[in-house]
């Protein structure tokens, strides 16, 4: 027997399943190789996050941008043939190795397959590509159709991974959770034999898949081509923005307790009323060095419009006891909008005039809130470290001192704590059944991020930030078996895969943490074996079957 | 026969070395004998000199260590050393044999998925190990289960069970083991239900290497790319369901052999690196419908003779030029588990590891009559699986 060459495969296996059947014209199509020699490689090998690739060794050895369906189970085939590893990329904002660590192998890159189309008439089913950006999917539905996808703030973060990861964002109490709208996914997997298969999944075709990618995150099954939502909510019309800011030089440890507190109880007093599912507000909390930290609101009422504040009004009235600062500071008001991920809470806010006599709120269009915001697109970054947590009750008082011993320390010099309120119609039990987010009893969702720019500062960053995060999750009221984290118990309800955070794969209970104690990780198990027998799709937090 | 007794002049049969294991027994086991003397009586009658060198260490992949031994000139083991290092699988030293690279059988390391290789400096005078550093594999590539080094002594490649890849790792000027560089994982079934499992690697220049893989019936040709990617040259075909999974060859040397693990056979090819046909099959044999599946071959240094080891006996083949093989001899070895041989350079002895029973046998080599002596227990320790040696 002599060596045969390997032969080309047919990239399409359609196994009886709902897929469609490429055409002889697709199946010419190539998606656009960019390999090291490429003027366009140091940009296109990495993500926003520039701490990865974590080495050299771990670049990738190319990326391939596909622009359609067919290039990307083209990409897909021929990279499976090579024997590479294949990573999937949306836009890049992974805030883990998950992606750009791929040590020769190849990087197939979606961001280019963005439609966002709806049926006729501003009907749905409502149709994304992975490479959808946010900003442009509101922009999109909004012109043809007036609706919203509920999802995230970051204008350029595309739909691959936020939507399959859970979504969530501005709305998420008042509409919910973007898995909470998905109706089908187009996606391609691997089989035993190596071979390609597009499939169509829903709640009747491979249902234990369409769970697993409502939230289960698609880097852990294949490559998504499309989500559709066969319906969406109405947008608002309108927002008001609010903010509101304390003065580090003048706060005290009872003081930091009560703005902590009373944030928190807000939320979850007012869970279950509805009429209060219009407010989001992130609490954004700083170290001391930063001079102030505040609180940031973006409220619509349930019919969309902001004619009656008195909902935001009742909200901001809870911090008068917190004496907010009352003068203003020079640049008051030169501030972008409050309530945007990743907006610079080191800076006073448009609001900061609680103590004049009446709140401080600029009214804007839904439309030009949800798409003013930048995010940063291809090249840019820093580096950056993320944690996450959700909590169930407002803060204690031993958690909280936690927090302001770390954030007064400068140990934590750079952090930022963003406290998000939660909950509200995210709050369905039913919803813990049939999508792969069991997070549905939180009323806050915690963000730790840090973000710097010289790799001589990581170890002081990433100590800093692991620091905070333990002394957090090491009171009382943490689980005393998971002390560290914010481990499933009556206050917690662990953490977000979508802000995902290595740090916790050092505990062999991680899985649990992210996907709960009940049955999602045994499914999530069960459908990696199904569909990715060989683990093709994997990464550090990947599902281990 | 008594241990102890020269057996240079006699060929052993498979009766008379059943008739030594019932005696020995009898006696209480191997385990009555002292190790060190019983190999020193045997290897101190010993008159057949070796132009080529005689081993002067030994290590072992035992569990969660490494056992190092000295080797006296009169043949006496001693160990001199155990260092700790997690599920050891398998184990080589390096072409000047100045460090050793020991893969670690594990899920995780660094709390990542994925398995690791330990490099070890050894001191030239004492054998001696120090630790030089422990690098992970390629994400999933959980409990390595082989290694081989490019002959120039710059490369690693190593084989994974988990994630059926091959991992690319470079060796720096140090000896330690840098970062991986590229994962190449093969895909596909054959007779098997099962997925492809590259179970051995076997670099045959410095930037190419050959995989077999016993779950797809083929061996795969790898080219090292820039000294650091992997690319998928050609595969090799072989029988549909011989499960290939073991392959040998002295280094330098264009003829390979490969055994079955399923199916006890064995193949001899020849490298052609000039040709279209990379590999050229020469000649399969079948060992004796009684045989089972092989776990482990070795190649004598002359390339006259091969030994293949299954559940009950180590087979003795005889090589010709042509890579013809034919069984000459069949030594009911008494291992409860082996899990690999190894021959000396000097072509002496053929040592053997049995996992289940601990233990670390040696066997005297009778390259005239293509036989072994009954063996001789050099040590115990827990679950040994590998076993390599250090002859400069």
């Amino acid at each position: 027997m002599g060596f045969d060459a390997p032969k080309p495969k047919s990239y399409l296996n359609p196994s009886g399943n709902r897929t469609s059947n490429l055409t002889r014209e697709h199946r010419r199509k190539m998606p656009t190789t960019v390999n090291r020699q490429d003027t366009r490689f140091p940009i296109a090998s990495r993500g926003h996050n520039l701490r990865f690739p974590s080495a050299s060794a771990d670049t990738a050895g190319r990326v391939e941008y596909c622009e359609n369906v067919e290039d990307a189970a083209t990409a897909l085939q021929k990279v499976i043939d090579a024997g590479l590893r294949p990573t999937v990329r949306s836009s890049g904002h992974c805030y883990e190795d998950f992606i750009v660590n791929n040590p020769n192998g190849a990087i197939l890159d979606v961001s280019m397959l963005n439609h966002v189309t709806s049926g006729p008439n501003g009907s749905g089913p409502f149709h994304v590509q992975p490479g959808s950006m946010l900003g442009n999917i509101y922009q999109e539905f909004y012109k043809r159709a007036n609706v919203v996808l509920p999802g995230g703030t970051c204008f350029t973060v595309c739909a691959g991974g936020h939507v399959s990861g859970g979504g969530y964002g501005v709305l998420a109490r008042l509409r919910g959770i973007t898995v909470d709208w998905l109706s089908s996914v187009d996606i391609l997997t691997v089989d035993a034999n190596g071979k390609v298969v597009p499939r169509r999944v829903d709640k009747t075709h491979d249902p234990e898949l369409f769970r697993a990618l409502r939230g289960g995150q698609g880097s852990n099954f294949g490559m998504i081509t499309g989500f559709t939502f066969n319906e969406l909510p109405p947008a608002p019309i309108e927002v008001m923005q609010a903010g509101i800011s304390f003065d580090w030089a003048t706060m005290t440890p009872d003081k930091f307790v009560n703005i902590l507190i009373t944030f928190g109880k807000y939320f979850e007093e007012h869970d279950q009323t509805k009429e209060t599912w219009g407010i989001f507000a992130a609490m954004g909390l700083n170290n001391i060095s930063s001079g102030r930290f505040g609180i940031g609101i973006e409220f619509t009422n349930p019919d969309g419009t902001v004619k009656d504040v008195s909902v935001l009004n009742d909200f901001m009235d809870h911090f008068q006891k917190c004496k907010p600062i009352a003068e203003a500071p020079p640049d008051y008001g030169l501030q972008s909008g409050p309530g945007r991920r990743g907006g610079n809470f080191q800076r006073p806010t448009p609001g900061d005039s609680v103590c004049y006599g009446e709140h401080v709120m600029t009214r804007s269009s839904w439309i030009e809130s949800a798409t003013g915001g930048g995010g940063g697109g291809i090249g840019g970054g820093s580096r950056a470290k993320y944690k996450s947590a959700y909590m169930k009750k407002t803060f204690t008082e031993a958690e909280a001192l936690a927090l302001y011993k770390l954030l007064t320390d400068d140990r934590s010099r750079g952090l930022i704590v963003a406290v998000d309120s939660y909950g509200g119609a995210t709050n369905n039990p039913a919803r813990i059944h049939d999508t792969a987010i069991p997070q549905r009893a939180s009323v806050l969702k915690l963000q730790y991020q840090s973000y710097w720019q010289d790799e001589k500062d990581d170890e002081f960053r990433l100590k800093g930030i692991r620091d905070t995060y333990t002394a957090a999750y090491s009171t009382p009221v943490a689980s005393q078996a998971h002390l560290g984290t914010p481990f499933w118990n009556d206050h917690y309800e662990g953490c977000y895969m979508n802000y995902p955070d290595v740090d916790m794969a050092a505990h062999d209970f991680w899985p649990q943490l992210f996907y709960g104690t009940g049955d999602l990780y045994p499914l999530l198990q069960r459908v990696k074996k199904t569909y990715d027998p060989h683990n093709i799709f994997h990464h550090t937090m990947s599902i281990r079957a | 026969m008594k241990p102890g007794q020269s057996n240079s002049s006699r060929a052993w049969t498979r009766r008379s070395f059943v008739q030594t294991v019932t005696s020995l027994s009898a006696l209480g086991g191997f385990a009555s004998l002292p190790p060190v003397a019983a190999a020193s009586s045997i290897l101190g009658s010993d008159s057949g000199a070796s132009s080529k060198p005689s081993p002067r260490f030994a290590y072992v992949a035992a569990a969660q260590s490494i056992h190092v031994f000295r080797i006296a000139p009169n043949g006496s083991w001693q160990r001199t050393q155990i260092v700790s290092t997690p599920s050891p699988s398998a184990l080589l030293l390096s072409p000047n044999q100045s460090h050793l690279y020991v893969t670690n059988a594990v899920d995780s390391f660094e709390d990542r998925p994925t398995g690791s290789v330990h490099a070890f400096t050894v001191d030239t005078s004492t054998g001696l190990l120090t630790h030089l550093n422990r690098q992970g594999l390629a994400l999933a590539a959980t409990r390595p289960s082989h290694l081989a080094i490019s002959p120039d002594g710059r490369r690693l490649a190593v084989t994974s069970a988990g994630a059926t890849s091959c991992n690319l790792l470079p060796i720096q000027p140090d000896g330690s083991v840098g970062r991986v560089t590229a994962s190449l994982k093969q895909i596909g079934s054959s007779l098997h239900p099962d997925h492809a499992r590259p179970q051995a690697v076997h670099f045959y220049t410095d930037a190419s290497i050959l995989a077999v893989d016993a779950t797809t019936d083929r061996i795969s040709s790898f080219a090292v790319v820039d000294g650091e990617a992997l690319a998928l040259n050609a595969h090799h075909p072989t029988t549909p369901g011989s499960s290939p999974s073991h392959i040998t060859a002295q280094p330098g040397s264009s003829l390979l052999f490969v055994a079955g693990g399923l199916d006890p056979t064995i193949t001899s090819l020849r490298l052609q690196p000039n040709e279209p046909t990379l590999l050229l099959d020469l000649y399969r044999l079948s060992l004796p419908a009684r045989a089972s599946a092989i776990s482990a071959l070795a190649i004598h240094p002359s390339q006259s003779l091969l030994f293949a080891c299954d559940a009950t006996s180590i087979w003795t083949a005889r090589v010709n030029d042509s890579g013809v093989l034919t069984v000459a001899n069949e030594l009911q070895h008494g291992l409860k588990r082996p899990a690999s041989l190894v021959v000396s350079q000097d072509g002496r002895y053929l040592i053997a590891t049995d996992r289940s029973r601990g233990a670390l046998l040696q066997f005297r080599i009778d390259p005239q009559q293509a036989s072994l002596a009954p063996p001789i227990e050099l040590a115990h320790m827990e679950s040994p699986v590998a076993i390599t040696l250090k002859h400069i």
